[in-house]
């Protein structure tokens, strides 16, 4: 029984040149306790994804024009702004990219994490703060009782990213958004937060969406992996499979793009061309203009996910026409 | 091998305000400390480290962009840091920058013509702009009917290989990169790193190459340097430093870059010696080797004794107490 369903879920923004699908036909399980990594570029739709479930895009100019999200047999899409509330925190909290623009700079950690308390539960100050310190410890915060005190500005970008864990997690959420949690910090700070979310996952048994645009987070960290490129999922898979095989061009292009440490390349393989901004998608399938193995029918009708194993479907026309990885 | 860039115990200190109110005293944050670097012709130097290492300034000091607090950085023999007036402009067109963030560095009322034939004019040679524009665009791969529009109508790219248009129009030897991927779509750096080195095959180009990203700055460089709090802490060629490190900081920041493969990864958890906490504030810099708060190898003569740089290899610089 999956935590999170979401089904067809179309997110569309108005514009002044009309309306624009930022997330197309979206589907995907969540399973209690997985990892579900989310990777894409900018334009993907992956944000406005995490956003959509969250109910956190303002209404207008966005609109969820089409599909569902169940959670707990509820529909979030259809909630109220009072109900949704409480779905967000104890049901299912956001860390988001930027630490400094997501914490309030005038009011002390201490205070942010006791307000987010406060907002569901009726406790006394004493536990209040007890509790908030508490959840400090576990996210790693040093001398936590005397960092309560301390303001954003205090913190380095790795500490203001465990506040932020600290705040999401305190409510003990079942499902924790994450979206480029690590793309603002260092190498080394990233490392000791993506140990901290995989310790937290396993200490609160919580399961995770982890949006990032890297690929080596992903190997890291994910169970289960959607690729989405302009809007769309093109595939999606267990994690072992999607490095192993992966099946879409775009997937394939993302795997080989990247220098890593292990690669002994004079040339790097580029994707040509760039990403399509959301009003100037292609018709047929968005990844069609750049992928060098496209034919003409991939420009003509959009590619269904089709069953490529256990668990992995990839959505394009020249599968059977791909040369073996 | 000749060095073009050759920096000798150079220091960028910033003056910065500390104390309260009352006791308002002026603390001097060492950006740069004390640091020596060579970068041979023809090849590309890596720069690696966290933010706030200092990797940026030195860039920056090494084509004058920044005047050095103390120490001597020389081009091709000469010392720049004693050039004014003409003779400093002369030397300042062999040297140029492609910056990090191709939406804050190209002015968005200029046309791409302007941007990219603006250093031209300014050297005096405005006259011969149209052609060589156009040579300039095709070779960074834009199109001709690029010169008439405004940066905002690119992507990030595209952006970018304007500002490598604007800092090779001028025919440099040196060329500083500044994290000049890092801004953009994982599927668009390829692109540029590619382009970048066509560049520096054809035109004979030096890179001072500064980036966070380990895998990048593998691919490009010719040797490697890493910075941690203003001190360049080790320096070797590319394959010896990655597969050899002898620095403890070099090590970690390694062992932090995440797993290719996800099969990779219970022995990437296992074996990450990873770093803890942060980087100090260069304001108060640890006593002796400034990498000894956060180093697993950590020993009393580490706190005391800022460490040597030693050669403990030809052509591999070290500055650790424990490095053999």
């Amino acid at each position: 029984m999956s935590l999170l369903e979401v089904r067809n879920l179309t997110t569309a923004f108005q514009t002044g040149s009309g309306e624009i699908a930022a997330v197309e036909d979206v589907a995907f399980d969540l399973n209690p306790g997985e990892i579900l990594g989310i990777v894409g570029e900018s334009g993907s739709g992956k944000s406005v994804t995490a956003l959509t479930i969250m109910g956190l895009l303002p209404r207008p100019p966005a609109r969820v024009a089409a599909g569902s999200v169940h959670f707990d047999g509820e529909d979030l899409t259809h909630l109220s702004d009072r109900r949704m509330q409480h779905i967000r925190g104890p049901g299912i909290a956001m860390v988001f990219q930027e630490p400094m623009t997501s914490l309030n700079p005038v009011f002390t950690i201490g205070n942010q994490i006791m307000e987010t308390i406060r907002a569901h539960e009726r406790l006394p100050q004493r536990a209040l703060f007890a509790r908030a310190v508490e959840m400090l410890e576990k996210v790693g915060i040093a001398s936590a009782a005397r960092r309560m005190a301390d303001y954003p500005h205090q913190l380095s970008g790795g500490q203001r990213q465990r506040v932020m864990l600290a705040i999401a997690l305190v409510c003990r959420p079942r499902v924790l958004i994450a979206d480029e949690p690590t793309t603002a910090l260092d190498v080394t700070i990233q490392a000791q937060i993506l140990d901290l979310m995989l310790d937290l996952r396993d200490e609160f048994g919580m399961a995770i969406v982890l949006i990032t645009h890297n690929m080596g987070v992903i190997a890291e960290t994910a169970d289960r992996v959607i690729v989405m490129y302009a809007g769309r999922i093109v595939e999606e898979a267990p994690v072992a499979a999607l490095f192993d095989n992966p099946r879409h061009p775009y997937t394939r292009g993302l795997l080989e793009c990247v220098p890593s440490l292990t690669t002994e390349r004079e040339r790097l393989i580029a994707i040509p061309g760039t990403l399509p901004e959301p009003m100037r998608r292609p018709p047929g399938c968005r990844f069609a203009p750049r992928c060098r193995f496209a034919a003409p029918i991939c420009s003509e009708s959009i590619p269904a996910l089709t069953e490529q194993g256990p668990g992995h479907t990839a959505a394009c026309f020249r599968i059977a026409e791909l040369p073996a990885v | 091998m000749t060095a073009l860039i050759e920096a000798v115990d150079v220091c960028k200190h910033y003056p910065v305000e500390t104390g309260g109110f009352l006791r308002r005293t002026t603390t001097p944050l060492r950006a740069v400390d004390s640091v020596s670097l060579r970068v041979e012709a023809g090849e590309t130097l890596g720069l690696v480290g966290e933010s706030g290492c200092g990797k940026s300034t030195l860039g920056r000091l090494t084509i004058r962009l920044l005047s050095a607090t103390s120490g001597t950085i020389r081009f091709a023999g000469q010392d720049i840091g004693a050039l004014e007036g003409k003779a400093l402009r002369a030397v300042r067109r062999s040297m140029q920058i492609v910056f990090q963030d191709p939406y804050g560095s190209l002015n968005p009322r200029m046309t791409v013509e302007d941007i990219v034939s603006e250093p031209l004019a300014i050297h005096g040679e405005g006259a011969s702009a149209a052609n060589r524009v156009a040579d300039m665009l095709s070779l960074v791969g834009l199109p001709a009917r690029a010169r008439d529009r405004f940066p905002h109508e690119f992507s990030g790219g595209q952006r970018q290989r304007i500002g490598i248009a604007r800092a090779l129009i001028l025919k440099p030897k040196f060329v500083v990169c500044d994290e000049p991927v890092s801004a953009l779509d994982v599927s668009v750096q390829a692109q540029i790193v590619n382009l970048l080195q066509d560049l520096q095959g054809e035109l004979g180009l030096t890179y001072l190459f500064i980036a966070h990203d380990l895998g990048v700055v593998k691919h490009i460089s010719t040797r490697v340097a890493v910075m941690y709090l203003g001190k360049v802490v080790e320096v070797a060629a590319k394959d010896t430093l990655y597969a050899a490190p002898k620095h403890p900081y070099t090590r970690g920041l390694i062992a932090s870059v995440p797993v290719t493969h996800p099969s990779q990864r219970a022995r990437g958890r296992a074996e990450r010696k990873r770093l803890d906490g942060d980087i100090p504030s260069a304001l108060n810099p640890p006593s002796g080797c400034r990498f000894h708060t956060r180093c697993p190898l950590v020993q009393s003569i580490c706190r005391e004794r800022e460490p040597p740089t030693t050669e403990p290899a030809p052509g591999h610089l070290v500055a650790c107490h424990l490095a053999t």
